[in-house]
């Protein structure tokens, strides 16, 4: 057998359960090699479901260990890795566990694609916040047409239940919810402030102008947008906050100019 | 190959003592794919410690065996990543970790024929020419042996040190694993090997099931590999040495006297010398 089908058929021995390789290998009689082979065929499997385990650990919890571990052993059937890093497995998982476990499985995948996106934003590329003397330095002229791009951690989560909050509770950060149920729609910012991840919820109006903002709305649309909701008057100063607000919370990565006319 | 004396695996789990207690270690491994990621936390940890010591990287998805083209998108990061630290050398594994697109996330054995090799040598060949150095391959440990081998593992890697031109990474943990899982003469390995291709060595522990060996990386290191690391240093002199521990991982301190203990062997044999 060429090198290139060896490979193949020890593949699928491990992923499929393929019988093959057992031909091309030494001692296939013997009585340890079915547990020797299994160093491969089950060492893979337990190697997966400790990485899911690592980056799933409220989920796991909410689970329990042999529900997770059952959950777990069919994703990996049904999901091969793909990338060269372990820890890059499980982003579909939340999915998975919706279509297998639905109407309950919202509030899993949920709880899943929750934990995924915070450690999206953990390993998340360095940049540093705008400083809001930056800003300052600005001709009031020029408001009206500045534009902002978000620091890359930046990450939105939009929730129907109440996962964020049992994942709140699980990590000791409020009083756990009794039971992982449907819940009127949030939305929750997640960034980084160094190598700290924090996240918070956003009020419709801040989430409504933060959504504008990374489309590429400039001030003074972002201004027009806040006066739909408090009027004219005081949109520009409420806005004028809001976007303190960002800057101190180093949301902000840099703002752009307008363009000048040609 | 510079020496970088003797040193440990860089984890999580010690990153504020190394930062502390600034160990006496010659170099830190770190493990290339942990760090293959766009900024955070081991990011900033790694430049951290990289102020203080050398840190070589130890990858686990090169896949140099696998019949697979090589991933190109792979090698860009890595060497951006070994640029950015400035790493004394980058080691890998001489095996294959998947087919056909997918990672079995494992260190799969190599037939030693002359195919393999014929698929490896220009593979290697185009690695090292894109990095612009030398890598170093480590052996493996296996459960399994192919009835297609045509020669030992200890010919395997020095036939294809020498027609590659890279280095070896000899873990002797690993030989000896295989020695007792494969029925050979450990120390006809060590023998085996040719001295100016070593340029590191690591040590492990391993846990011992009923008629084989697991190589676990989770317990001290036996005494059966402490004698080989002994035979070891006789053959291949001073060549940087370090202690893997990647699950049950003890405090800072066990590893640095068990590294103490690795040390001691190299000093005995120097002044026998």
């Amino acid at each position: 057998m060429r090198l290139r089908e060896l490979q193949q058929s020890f593949q699928n021995r491990v992923l499929r359960h393929r019988r093959g390789i057992e031909s091309q290998l030494n001692d296939a009689q013997d009585e340890d090699f079915e547990p020797r082979l299994d160093a491969y065929v089950g060492g893979y499997r337990t190697r997966l479901i400790e990485a899911l385990a690592g980056s799933f650990p409220v989920l796991k919890a909410a689970l329990g260990d042999d529900e997770f571990e059952q959950e777990m052993r069919r994703y990996i059937e049904s999901t091969d890795s793909r990338h060269f890093s372990i820890r890059n497995y499980g982003a579909t998982l939340g999915e998975r566990l919706q279509d297998r476990l639905s109407p309950a499985g919202l509030v899993l995948r949920e709880l899943a694609e929750w934990e995924w996106r915070l450690a999206d934003v953990f390993d998340a590329a360095d940049d540093a916040p705008l400083d809001v003397q930056e800003l300052a330095a600005v001709a009031p002229v020029l408001w009206p047409g500045l534009t902002f791009s978000l620091r890359a951690c930046v990450r939105c989560f939009d929730s129907r239940t109440n996962a964020v909050q049992f994942w709140r509770g699980a990590n000791g950060l409020c009083d756990p919810p009794d039971e992982l149920t449907e819940s009127p729609p949030s939305r929750w910012l997640i960034w980084r402030r160094g190598i700290t991840t924090w996240f918070r919820s956003l009020a419709p109006l801040e989430s409504e102008l933060l959504e504008q903002l990374r489309k590429g709305a400039n001030f003074g649309l972002l201004c027009e947008r806040m006066a739909l909701h408090v009027g004219d008057a005081a949109a520009p100063q409420r806005t004028v906050s809001l976007l303190r607000g960002w800057l101190a919370e180093e949301f902000i990565l840099d703002f752009a100019l307008p363009q000048a006319p040609k | 190959m510079k020496t970088l004396g003797f040193g440990l695996g860089l984890r999580p789990d010690h990153y504020d003592d190394i930062l502390s207690e600034r160990p006496s270690v010659g170099f830190f491994e770190a493990l290339t794919e942990n760090y293959l990621v766009p900024g955070g936390k081991a990011l900033h940890y790694l430049e951290r410690i990289r102020a203080n010591y050398p840190i070589v990287l130890h990858g686990v998805s090169l896949s140099i065996g696998s019949t697979e083209p090589l991933n190109h998108e792979y090698l860009k990061v890595l060497k951006g990543l070994s640029r950015r630290i400035q790493a004394p050398w980058i080691s890998d594994h001489l095996c294959w970790t998947g087919t056909e697109g997918v990672n079995l996330h494992d260190l799969m054995p190599m037939p030693y024929t002359e195919e393999a090799l014929r698929h490896l040598v220009p593979r290697i060949g185009e690695i090292q020419e894109f990095l612009g150095e030398r890598i170093l391959l480590e052996n493996v440990s296996s459960y399994v042996g192919y009835r297609s081998s045509e020669m030992s593992e200890w010919e395997f890697l020095s036939e294809l040190s020498a027609r590659a031109d890279c280095l070896l990474l000899l873990d002797v943990n690993n030989i000896y694993v295989n020695s007792v899982n494969h029925r050979f003469d450990a120390e006809t390995f060590i023998r085996g090997v040719p001295r100016k291709r070593v340029a590191q060595i690591h040590l492990a522990g391993h846990e011992r099931q009923d008629a084989f060996i697991v190589d676990t990386h989770d317990s001290p290191i036996a005494k059966a590999v402490w004698t080989l690391y002994r035979s070891a240093c006789k053959r291949f002199g001073p060549v940087s040495t370090m202690i893997e521990r990647d699950a049950n991982i003890p405090p800072l301190k066990e590893l640095l006297e068990e590294l103490a203990l690795a040390q001691t062997f190299t000093t005995a044999i120097e002044a026998a010398a």
